[in-house]
């Protein structure tokens, strides 16, 4: 008995542990301003690392090129114990419009997004940020790209001493020898969205076990050292005749009144009639399916990932802070969590 | 897939196929909005101002319609706000000063030009001939000081701060000077008498007070200046409009927002776009609440459109509340044409589907939600009953095509009659009708008969007609008749007339590709037929080879097997002796150490033909026989032109139509659907025999020189072709590939030839250099 209480106190404490597990978050929402609740999470947690979304890229079919979309503004500060990680989201879209052999262009939109990460540091007098993470779904034929941008944005005067670190899908860790390896110091796999998301029979395109387990035979083969990050999130797949119309994102069972929606299965909703709902026309009949993480399946998904890879150093990001979101959870689900991989 | 694998082997490879005739340039690859084959015209509604709400890939993709393109078909110019802003000073200034001048003060000016304009005013500067011939700078002059010139002094000033930025340029709005332009602005606004200028003034100041996020003080400015009195509906009434619904949107009140998007798109053309771009609603209270503000049903029916070009599932549902509201709107038939057009794409194959049998589903996937067919018919049903239509001819239009991806042929042609006798003749209502009607009915026929060749002929003519701008539609609807025939006549066994109408039905038709697969005999028999049918004979007459063709490909594909004799009988038949694919374009006799094919064009044209070379080699081989004196000669110059037919030599286009340049150093996978791209004529084989028989017996050390050079060079190029060479060491030796090389060297190296070989052969002086 004399030992648990250093133990426990061990595990809760923010000191470093043999094996270095750094706490840290994703930041996906649009305006940076935090509410009192994200702000304990951070420092209940002791989250020393925030990947905040800086800006998405996307194709402009319009006008033919890559153009940044919904650009976070900066309302507040970063809090001063958290260090800041850029995350750029590219479509793998961009790169299948850029083509393979467009060098030219693909180095300009490097340049392009080198700029606005530092206009968008400078302008919001945030801290050089020590590492920066570019988000891509990258699949065998844009990876020739999507390599030769990160080469190109390394090599921006402003980043010659930056760490990179790109985001790894499962499918991307099971065939790393067909879709390649970033160019990067770290990978982030994201250890969620690994069902159908398109077939509205599929459980739970969230997580599933043994869709996962199907993926991590070689995890510990990936040529790159892994962060992994962790879904913790609830969300709504619009169906119409059975077509995947629009992802609701977050969306809780709370969310679902009973004035519109018949709950006919068990996360499976029927629109009563037509309304908007959530930006989005709803038609009666339409089906909204519910996918949700609960804490209890983010921290299985933790702790089966965390059986499969080997131990070393590592930050454990959860997906993501958001008010709606964390408000399912307790610190003490998502202390569980990073634990699990100590 | 097939397509996409053809498309990454030619924007990619960076080898080039060369026809015999220069090749159309070719652009592959469509724009999205041209991917399928689309015979029902979406532009038939004529309503210019709504032609960018069409349905189309770009508007759902970007988030705003690529109509740039299409310019002159879209009357860009009416969405511009540059000549909204023009039209309304004409007005102000009472038409006595012309667009232009207006234009090149408010447009093409800086504020330098401002300041010595004013200054010419007071007499302190001369001014530019340019501003000096301005009409609107004399008017200014001759009522200075002017009002009108202080505003547009002023805007001029205020430009720098509310200038748009590009997609990737960052620059924060300078809060300060906007600040002071809202300021000022106001202060002018209530100062000026004149309500033309004060709502410009007050336009100034909301503008600026939104960049600078005052958006309160925006919606206080429009309250206070512009209200709701609509006493000055011009251009800037609706663009202060367009400000107050921003700010409203900024403050998250949608409702409001959305509601006063929906009246600047409906009355705005130079902020339609934007309007359409900003309309957003979050909950159904917010729909309720921005229904509720509207003060007729034809506000209301505005915002049901758009509803139904915003969602993408919502378009049923708006028409239904429109066929309530106005059913004789054009807006009910935008949304109509949107929703036709998306059920259109997904019936519809993808425009080179045909090429490749039985890949037409894979290729034709999705990107957009299309409705059910008979959701879409029964509103048309609806509409037909309420008999309200703005165009009912469109509506018959459409339901007889939906009738027709329904294969209802009946009902399809029920319609058909009820558009013709709502439609103009010729019109391209009219001709709409016609392609569905003649598409419906080659549908409905089941088999082909001599009756039913005998009703399509004429329907077929008219469909290849260039009648305007249907042609297209028309285009592609005689593509899907000709696939529907393709399959009747297979089931009946004639895969001539199938072939036919496979020629006219696929997106590539080229029987040069693969001229060794072409049912030539049959073809040829077809031709000559003089019991062909009139329908027989009409196919014929768009097949785009004739009989001379071919003879042509036949005779050709003899002389590949070296059968010259046989090939001259069968050139001999052709009408046309001077066939374009018969003449050679340089003389097959002449030799160089270096292969030029371009300078031989030039400098030996000959007079060649492929029955003329034909004739040659025989009278050469037949001579060779029986004159053994001039044997190496002979042999020497048979040699050559083995070698020229090749495909290294100037007369390749002899046995063969693409010549694949780089091809030579890339191995063929007979496998590979594309492997003709890469199989061009390599043997040599006869070139060597020839040149080996004339090396030897020479009794001249040069011509025995030249000769054993050429044969060197056909094993140089067998080298290129064989598994042994090496890309990485082109010039590296394999000795087994030189025996020739090796010749010349230890035998003729005191020759004239061996000098100019080493001079010209960079090959050959490797080798020697390394030997």
């Amino acid at each position: 008995m004399r030992y648990l209480l250093p133990l426990l106190l061990l595990i809760l404490s923010c000191k470093k542990q043999e094996i270095s597990v750094i706490p840290a978050f994703y930041f996906w929402q649009s305006g940076f301003n935090l509410s009192e609740q994200e702000e304990e999470s951070l420092e209940v947690l002791c989250v020393k690392k925030l990947y905040v979304k800086f800006f998405d890229v996307g194709w402009d079919a319009g006008s033919g090129q890559p153009v940044p979309l919904a650009t976070l503004s900066f309302k507040e500060k970063i809090p001063d114990a958290t260090q800041l990680i850029p995350v750029v989201f590219i479509t793998n879209e961009t790169f299948e419009k850029l083509g393979v052999k467009n060098d030219t262009a693909i180095k300009l939109l490097a340049f392009k997004i080198a700029r606005k990460i530092e206009y968008l540091v400078e302008t919001n007098n945030l801290t050089s940020p020590k590492e920066i993470q570019l988000d891509c779904d990258w699949t065998e034929t844009t990876e020739q790209s999507y390599f030769f941008l990160i080469e190109a944005i390394k090599n921006f005067p402003a980043f010659k001493q930056m760490k990179w670190s790109a985001t790894i899908r499962l499918h991307q860790i099971k065939y790393f020898e067909k879709t390649g390896v970033p160019p990067v110091d770290r990978g982030t796999l994201m250890f969620y969205n690994m069902g159908d998301i398109e077939n509205v029979n599929t459980k739970n395109s969230i997580f599933e076990a043994n869709i996962a387990l199907q993926y991590i035979e070689n995890i510990n083969e990936y040529p790159l050292p892994l962060d992994v990050a962790i879904a913790c999130f609830s969300w709504g797949l619009l169906f119409d005749e059975g077509k995947l119309l629009k992802i609701f994102y977050p969306l809780y069972k709370e969310d679902m009144a009973d004035s519109l929606f018949i709950n006919s299965e068990e996360s499976i909703y029927i629109t009563k009639k037509n309304f908007y709902f959530e930006g989005q026309f709803l038609v009666e009949g339409n089906t909204i399916k519910l996918e949700t993480q609960t804490a209890e399946s983010s921290l299985a998904a933790a702790k089966l990932l965390n059986e499969h890879l080997k131990s070393a150093d590592r930050t454990v990001i959860l997906y993501h802070l958001d008010q709606n979101i964390i408000k399912h959870y307790t610190n003490e689900n998502f202390e569980a969590i990073y634990s699990s991989f100590k | 897939m097939k397509t996409s694998k053809l498309f990454i082997l030619l924007l990619s490879s960076t080898l080039t196929i060369i026809p015999i005739q220069m090749a159309n340039s070719c652009s592959w690859g469509y724009d999205e909005d041209e991917n399928i084959l689309l015979p029902f015209r979406q532009e038939l509604i004529n309503y210019p101002e709504l032609y960018p709400f069409l349905f189309s890939y770009h508007y759902w993709k970007g988030g705003q319609t690529d109509w740039s393109e299409n310019g002159e078909e879209y009357a860009i110019d009416l969405f511009e706000s540059k000549n909204a802003n023009v039209n309304d000073w004409v007005v102000y200034f009472e038409n006595k000063i012309s667009a232009a001048d207006i234009e090149d003060l408010i447009y093409n000016s800086g504020i330098e030009d401002f300041n010595a304009i004013e200054n010419y005013f007071k007499g302190k500067e001369v001014i530019s001939e340019r501003w000096k011939n301005n009409v609107l700078v004399q008017y200014w002059k001759n009522n200075y000081p002017s009002k009108s010139f202080d505003y547009l002094f002023f805007a001029k000033r205020a430009e720098p701060y509310v200038a748009e930025y590009g997609w990737w340029e960052e620059s924060p709005r300078e809060q300060a000077p906007l600040q002071d332009i809202t300021k000022n602005a106001e202060g002018l606004a209530k100062s000026v008498k004149d309500p033309f200028l004060k709502l410009r003034y007050t336009y100034q100041a909301m503008r600026a007070a939104h960049y600078s996020k005052q958006y309160e003080k925006c919606l206080s400015l429009f309250d206070q200046f512009v209200g709701d009195s609509k006493k000055q509906e011009t251009v800037i009434y609706y663009w202060c409009l367009s400000l107050r619904a921003g700010a409203y949107w900024r403050l998250n009140k949608f409702a409001e927002a959305s509601y006063y998007n929906s009246i600047v798109f409906d009355k705005c053309l130079s902020r339609r776009l934007y309007s359409e771009r900003d309309f957003w609603i979050d909950n159904e209270d917010t729909w309720q609440k921005c229904l509720a503000m509207c003060k007729n049903d034809h506000e209301k029916n505005i915002l049901w459109l758009l509803t139904g070009i915003n969602q993408n599932n919502s378009a049923v549902p708006a028409l239904q509340e429109m066929l309530k509201l106005d059913p004789g709107s054009k807006e009910i038939e935008l949304l109509l044409a949107r929703e036709v057009e998306k059920i259109q794409r997904t019936y519809m194959p993808v425009r080179w589907s045909f090429d490749y049998e039985g890949e037409m589903e894979e290729l034709n996937s999705n990107w957009f939600e299309s409705n059910n067919i008979n959701e879409v018919f029964n509103i048309i049903q609806q509409a037909i009953t309420l008999n309200k239509m703005r165009s009912p001819e469109y509506w018959y239009n459409a339901a007889a095509f939906l009738l027709y991806l329904k294969k209802d042929f009946a009902g399809c042609e029920i319609y058909c009659k009820k558009a013709m006798v709502n439609s103009d003749a010729q019109s391209e209502m009219w001709s709409q009708t016609k392609i569905t009607s003649i598409l419906n009915k080659v549908e409905s026929f089941g088999l082909i008969s001599a009756e039913n060749e005998i009703m399509i002929q004429a329907d077929l003519e008219w469909l290849s007609t260039d009648d305007g701008a249907l042609y297209t539609n028309k285009s592609d609807a005689r593509r899907l008749v000709m696939y529907r025939l393709m399959k009747y006549y297979l089931a009946v066994d004639k895969p001539v007339q199938a072939e036919m109408c496979r020629a006219n039905a696929v997106e590539h038709y080229d029987i040069y590709e693969q001229p060794e697969k072409a049912p030539v005999d049959q073809l040829y028999n077809y031709f000559t037929n003089r019991n062909n049918s009139d329908f027989d004979k009409f196919l014929a007459s768009i097949y785009p080879y004739d009989a001379d063709d071919m003879l042509e490909i036949k005779g050709t594909l003899l002389m590949r097997e070296a059968r010259f004799k046989e090939a001259i009988g069968i050139f001999s038949g052709m009408k046309n002796k001077l066939h374009p694919n018969m003449l050679l374009p340089a003389d097959p006799f002449v030799i160089h150490i270096y292969d030029c094919h371009d300078c031989d064009f030039k400098e030996y044209p000959g007079d060649y033909t492929k029955m003329s070379l034909c004739q040659k080699i025989v009278e050469m081989e037949g001579k060779l026989k029986k004159d053994p004196e001039n044997k190496t000669e002979l042999q020497h110059l048979l040699g050559n032109a083995y070698y020229n037919m090749s495909y290294w030599g100037n007369a390749w286009m002899s046995l063969d139509y693409y010549r694949c340049h780089g091809c030579e150093l890339s191995k063929v996978d007979q496998n590979d659907s594309y492997s003709w791209y890469y199989n061009d004529i390599y043997d040599l084989g006869k070139a060597k025999y020839y040149y080996n028989l004339a090396a030897e017996g020479s009794r001249g050390k040069e011509f025995a020189a030249l000769n054993y050079f050429m044969f060197a060079k056909c094993e140089q190029n067998d080298y290129y072709r064989s598994d042994d060479f090496d890309y990485e060491n082109v010039n590296g030796l394999k000795d087994n590939y030189r025996t020739n090389f090796s010749i010349i060297k230890n035998k003729y190296s005191e020759t004239e030839f061996y000098q100019k070989a080493i001079g010209e052969c960079k090959y050959f002086e490797y080798y020697v250099s390394k030997h």
